[in-house]
């Protein structure tokens, strides 16, 4: 498979995914700041994560959208990964009481699955890091 | 011509539009809580039974009433 189709794809997956979850955290704004409000590690932060994780998702999906942005995109989206899968993984190891803040059907999911979704998307954007050219 | 990523962004709003029309109205119970869902699920999880008395109304709409005994 040629190399910018391969990026080309791992772009679209991603996009995919904050498109949607960001679009979906906004349509249903007060239910998520509201799950937000129940974390036990975010709640200080709630009503400015509540604006602040949907839009940055969106941005960083433009940003993967264009060649010029797109390098930086990865980037993002590896540490936002990274960051939502050790929250995640905090929240199973030391929080008694777990409220889903996901996005859209991913609400469905359970709290391992949305671990390993996550892994394989990290594992993508790192291959996709890899493959986008540097210059 | 569209490119895989715009039909991916495309794709994922549409998405996320159709999953939020399809869950997103509010019922209010007789105890003043909100509860979403569909009209159907909310009659079968809140107002089990016959529909002699008014158990829901919908939130955007107060007239739409779901009735159970």
């Amino acid at each position: 498979m040629p190399r910018k189709l391969l990026i080309d794809i791992i772009c679209a997956l991603l996009i995919f995914l904050f498109i949607y979850t960001g679009i979906s955290k906004l349509l249903d704004y007060h239910t998520f700041r509201r799950q937000l409000g129940q974390s036990p590690f975010i709640t200080f932060y709630a009503p400015l994560l509540a604006w602040a994780l949907p839009l940055g998702e969106i941005i960083i999906a433009g940003m993967l959208s264009f060649n010029r942005s797109r390098l930086t995109g990865l980037y993002l989206s590896f540490f936002l990964l990274c960051l939502f899968t050790f929250y995640l993984a905090a929240m199973l190891q030391l929080s008694y009481y777990i409220p889903c803040s996901c996005g859209g059907v991913l609400q469905a999911l359970s709290w391992q699955a949305h671990i390993i979704l996550n892994v394989v998307f990290i594992l993508l954007t790192a291959a996709g890091t890899l493959l986008q050219p540097k210059h | 011509m569209f490119s895989i990523t715009f039909l991916a962004a495309v794709l994922a709003a549409g998405s996320a539009f159709a999953g939020k029309s399809e869950s997103s109205t509010e019922w209010m119970l007789n105890d003043f809580s909100v509860v979403v869902g569909l009209q159907s699920d909310i009659k079968t999880i809140y107002c089990a039974g016959a529909n002699n008395v008014q158990c829901a109304f919908m939130v955007e709409a107060p007239y739409t009433l779901i009735r159970k005994p």
